[in-house]
């Protein structure tokens, strides 16, 4: 014999976003937790991946997930529920941003002319090519996470949702407000920055071998 | 098939690598790719910037963690 709740919990699973929405709008608040398993986790991960601190990202999914619960029910459905969640999940992470960083990161121009200068001079070495347990120390682990911080807000966010979220160009576009050319232009220009913070570490590593 | 300088395969670097070129373009990005050490190693290494990027923001939140939101969300939503 089945229990009731499990045979429950299975055909939620697979319900759409729209669909369980609509069973809260009637009343049924258990579905609550159908939404937190799917995105619980990249939401913390969005925050996390800013904000750099495990404590703050929590902070930020029990903002995030009660402002998105509370207004469930105007929710219109003009965009789907996740692009709706990762927007206020966007806006909350970096309002918190705002109140906890001390050091400011570059202004935009600043930051392209930077980039494209760094880009434009010296060689690239071959480091891409050893194994990766040679790459994935300690210290490259810091070093990205150091440069995704140098990064600034417009660029930063459209690494984030473009590599690490995997949402598309049109989709980023959309929640951050920019042209799929300016998505692109953005995405480029940020893993070339975090590419060179890189090899300036694994050049200096391997030199000499 | 048209040859593409280094400034060009610069220029749509981001699209070969997420699989967004036209197939005629990834054809002469490979060609030159062949004949260009300097770009063959710029794009291994921002494909692998892409890869070690991925790798330190592979975390799962604790598991505590999605317990104490529920608990969050029940005492401010009374449920």
């Amino acid at each position: 014999m089945s229990e009731p709740g499990k045979e429950k919990q299975t055909s939620r699973e697979d319900l759409s976003d729209q669909e369980l929405v609509e069973l809260y709008r009637q009343g049924d608040k258990s579905i609550i937790d159908q939404l937190l398993v799917r995105y619980h986790s990249r939401v913390f991960r969005l925050a996390l991946s800013i904000l750099h601190n495990s404590q703050d990202a929590e902070e930020v999914i029990q903002e995030v997930f009660l402002k998105v619960f509370q207004k469930l029910d105007s929710f219109k459905g003009e965009s789907s529920f996740s692009s709706w969640l990762y927007r206020v999940a966007i806006n909350t992470t970096f309002m918190k941003l705002r109140e906890k960083r001390g050091a400011e990161t570059l202004p935009l121009e600043e930051m392209e002319r930077k980039i494209d200068e760094e880009t434009g001079k010296g060689g690239v070495s071959d480091w891409a090519r050893r194994p990766d347990d040679e790459l994935l120390s300690e210290e490259a682990t810091q070093i990205i996470t150091e440069a995704m911080e140098k990064l600034p807000d417009e660029f930063k966010m459209v690494v984030i949702l473009r590599d690490l979220d995997g949402l598309s160009t049109e989709e980023v576009g959309k929640l951050l407000g920019l042209s799929p050319a300016a998505v692109k232009s953005r995405l480029h220009r940020a893993r070339l920055f975090l590419r060179r913070r890189l090899e300036d570490f694994y050049k200096q590593l391997f030199e000499g071998e | 098939m048209a040859e593409i300088c280094c400034q060009e395969l610069d220029r749509h670097l981001a699209d070969f690598v997420d699989g967004e070129l036209s197939p005629e373009l990834t054809a002469a990005m490979k060609s030159h790719l062949k004949n260009c050490n300097f770009c063959s190693e710029l794009v291994s290494s921002y494909v692998k910037t892409i890869f070690i990027l991925k790798k330190v923001n592979e975390v799962e939140p604790p598991p505590d963690v999605v317990v104490r939101l529920r608990h969050y969300l029940n005492s401010k939503l009374n449920m």
